[in-house]
């Protein structure tokens, strides 16, 4: 979420240590020996777009739900000249991507910072960046549960099949009454996507309204789930389709406001009750990119006063 | 112990005729037909009901089986359209395409009699066997349905066949589970022939009619003649037996048991 | 004509008793047959080894496809098994309650055999389970209710219907008339007498009630203790009984 901040960063100490590498542990925490393991889950992900990879998950020195799957995936891809960028909900300043920013300062010593476009790693829950990312970018995804299946169908064993056989009419099920009981599909976070035409996967509970930039996106993606001990892998410029039928095609969230701090009408708005009178304000989900968009806004207007006087 | 149709006995009879290419007007040979039921409940007695019955039906025949009560005529019948299964002997119908021309109903897979069934083979049984709910436009049509036919045809036909019957019009679409006995047996011959098959077994067609409509089914077994069915036939009534036969055989009880009831 | 299904010396057995044992026959495409017998003959047993949902011991099994193909069922593998359930066959369960997925309505349970081979437009879909509906003399305004609120005969209409959207080749039925009433029974045979003819189904009905052969088959396998002791047509096995047990089968019938 993006609070509407206090803590303007100045240019310099956008990217900055926050603290030095503390000693007594192995780089980014993990030993090698389980860095090689997850490595090869990813690799073995990468190859099979969409499949859920099992791997062997740690205990982390916070409790599972709390992201220590995306955790793990980061730290057996980052290496000591990466740039490191960590959100939760769109927000660089909430507990979770503050304290898991530091985690990584402190056991790698590793650059971090608040902008999209200088970070090489971004690891993120629950929303994907505003700003397009690039070849040289990589995406990691907290997963909470990575079946998309799962409530449908909850035999294990069942799923593994269903998923080995393609076998889906389950999700189609699924829609099918959504249609019938709302009138439209009603899931709005989480929405299901077919990954390189094959798999049926959840993309982790980012809003419908993100699913779009999985799409043939420039970056590689890495979802990493701790609890539940499956990591899957988006390839750059991977097919990733939401699943919809032909008359009720897939649509993305919408609204009439903009954001209250930077005026943008494309990016995903978080909406606060500011007082106790029910007063609602509009606010960009992702804070870098409000915060770019309201350095642009000042630029330009210091340069048209500038001229102006 | 295994009993299945296409058992053992058959195999005396694979040996096959050739009088199915001789004789093209050929449609039906029963050569020796015996037939003894074997009543395990009782302590496993036999009964025998046909001691070697043989017969030749050609086209446009009517053959009248005639014979005391228990000489087996329906027995015969059910053993020709393989209701019941010969005990000995051989059953063949004339089987366009199969080899040899014919098809030996003693011994055949269940499939095959299906096929005659439906294409060659009629039946005009005693009682109607009712289905609950069905119309009896519906009965009547089902066996052109089954054929292929289109069901709105189907039923046309049927609605001229029960007409010509005297079934009144407002009993078609009504189940014939409350019909008087004469109605009923009217339905059965209905849909007996109404696909106009080439081998035609009616057992007492006429037995609950009146002379007005035994003179209607008469009229219709004639026409199945002219159109060149071979018909087996059993009619108590000795006038509906004039009209239709061409040839009569006569059947006699066994001699070595007296049956107990009329296996029929 | 090739049969549709062909089974020879088909054995399945429970530590080395009960269950099937030698079991052969042939089945042709719009044939209808009923496999007859009591408790613990293996009927059940039978239906579920020749349906793939138990491995058979022994014996030889092969089904030829929509595509003219003769597959070997036993050598079978997984995806393609549950590839020929869901396309070329079908399967009514005993209680409906098993055939049925519960939790989602009328409509999504007709529409999922659909869905689940690339079904893709949401009014075709519910267009093609409302005329199914009517077809299985549903109406077709309940379409969107649970399964729950049907009652128990319309419920086991209803998993006809799922089982039959696809246009199957081969449907399984276990007792598909037990536990219904008299009336309601009537009305579900009825029905499934209609549809095998019209859509030229071959059918293999587990029962153990012989008016229910008599009504719906074209032929009759009669089991006793784990084989078939007897079979052929129906009229002929229920008009003419030749094994002891099936002549007392048939004198076990009440009369109506």
């Amino acid at each position: 979420m993006n609070a509407p901040d206090t803590l303007r960063t100045t240019a310099a100490e956008v990217a900055s240590h926050e603290t030095q590498a503390v000693s007594g542990y192995n780089f980014a925490y993990l030993d090698e020996q389980t860095k090689r393991m997850l490595r090869r889950a990813l690799l073995k992900a990468v190859a099979v777009p969409g499949y859920q990879v099992p791997f062997a998950s740690r205990e982390m020195p916070l409790p599972y739900g709390w992201g220590t799957g995306g955790i793990q995936v980061t730290a057996a891809i980052i290496g000591a000249k990466d740039t490191l960028k960590v959100i939760d909900q769109g927000s660089d300043d909430t507990t979770n991507a503050v304290n898991i920013r530091r985690f990584f300062a402190r056991t790698t010593g590793v650059a971090t910072t608040r902008r999209t476009s200088e970070a090489s790693i971004v690891q993120t829950r629950h929303r994907i960046p505003e700003s397009p990312l690039t070849d040289k970018q990589i995406l990691v995804y907290q997963v909470p549960m990575p079946e998309p299946l799962f409530r449908l169908e909850p035999r294990v064993a069942e799923c593994k099949k269903l998923h080995a056989l393609a076998d889906y009419g389950l999700i189609s099920v699924k829609l099918y009454e959504d249609i019938v009981q709302h009138g439209s599909i009603a899931t709005t976070y989480d929405y299901p996507v077919t990954v390189n035409g094959r798999y049926l996967t959840s993309p982790s509970p980012i809003p419908k309204f993100d699913n779009p930039k999985l799409h043939m996106n420039a970056a590689l993606q890495l979802f990493g789930a701790g609890r539940e001990r499956r990591i899957y892998a988006m390839p750059p410029y991977t097919p990733v389709k939401s699943l919809d039928f032909d008359d009720h095609p897939f649509e993305v969230e919408r609204w009439d406001e903009c954001c209250a701090l930077c005026g943008s009408r494309e990016s995903f708005l978080d909406e606060m009750i500011v007082d106790d009178s029910g007063k609602r304000m509009f606010v960009c989900s992702d804070s870098d990119y409000c915060h770019e968009r309201r350095e642009d806004i000042d630029a330009r207007a210091t340069n048209e006063s500038g001229e102006n006087a | 112990m295994t009993f299945t149709s296409s058992s053992a006995l058959a195999q005396g009879a694979q040996r096959g005729t050739h009088a199915f290419i001789e004789r093209p007007a050929l449609m039906l040979r029963a050569e020796d037909v015996r037939k003894t039921f074997t009543l395990h409940g009782q302590g496993g007695i036999g009964i025998e009901a046909l001691a070697g019955v043989s017969l030749d039906v050609e086209r446009g025949e009517c053959i009248v089986l005639v014979g005391p009560s228990g000489a087996g005529k329906s027995t015969f019948l059910r053993c020709l359209y393989g209701n019941y299964l010969a005990s000995g002997g051989s059953i063949a119908i004339r089987d366009e395409g199969a080899p040899l021309e014919h098809l030996e109903i003693t011994g055949a897979a269940p499939h095959d009699i299906l096929r005659l069934r439906r294409n060659v083979v009629g039946y005009v049984s005693q009682f109607l066997r009712v289905i609950p709910r069905v119309s009896a436009l519906d009965i009547v049509a089902a066996p052109l349905v089954s054929r292929g036919v289109e069901e709105d045809e189907a039923r046309e036909r049927a609605q001229t066949l029960l007409a010509r019957l005297n079934v009144p019009r407002r009993l078609w679409p009504l189940a014939p589970a409350t019909f008087s006995g004469g109605e009923q047996q009217r339905v059965n011959i209905a849909r007996g022939l109404i696909a106009q098959h080439r081998v035609l077994l009616l057992d007492e067609p006429t037995a609950s009619l009146d002379a007005e409509n035994r003179e209607v089914v008469a009229s219709l077994i004639g026409e199945a003649r002219e159109r060149g069915a071979a018909i087996v036939g059993v009619f108590h009534d000795e006038d509906t037996r004039v009209r239709v036969a061409t040839r009569v055989l006569e059947l006699t009880a066994p001699r070595t048991q007296t049956p107990l009831t009329a296996a029929a | 004509m090739t049969p549709l299904l062909s089974a020879r010396a088909l054995t399945k057995q429970y530590g080395g008793r009960n269950g099937c044992r030698d079991v052969s026959f042939d089945l042709y495409p719009g044939e209808v047959l009923c496999i007859v017998g009591e408790s613990g003959s293996g009927k059940t047993t039978l239906l579920n080894t020749l349906a793939l949902r138990t491995e058979a011991d022994s014996g030889a099994l092969h089904y030829t496809g929509a595509n003219g193909e003769t597959l070997d069922l036993r050598t079978l593998s997984e995806p393609r098994r549950r590839l020929l359930a869901r396309t070329e066959w079908g399967f009514v369960q005993q209680n409906p309650r098993d055939g049925l997925r519960a939790g989602v309505s009328a409509g999504a349970n007709i529409g999922e055999p659909l869905m689940a081979v690339g079904a893709r437009h949401y009014g075709q879909i519910r267009h093609t389970a409302q005329q199914w509906m009517q077809r299985v003399e549903l109406d077709a305004m309940r379409i969107d209710e649970l399964p729950s609120a049907f009652s128990g005969g319309m419920q086991q209409r209803l998993q006809i219907a799922r089982n039959l959207v696809t246009g199957p080749r081969l449907v399984f039925m276990d007792e598909p008339t037990a536990g219904l009433d008299v009336s309601v029974q009537a009305r579900l045979l009825d029905l499934l007498r209609t549809l095998t003819t019209t859509l030229h189904l071959s059918v293999l009905i587990v029962t153990h009630d012989i008016g229910v052969a008599r009504l719906l088959a074209h032929r009759l396998m009669v089991m006793q203790g784990g084989t078939v002791v007897e079979s052929g047509l129906t009229d002929q096995v229920l008009d003419d009984p030749q094994h002891p047990y099936t002549q007392t089968l048939v004198a076990s019938v009440l009369p109506v």
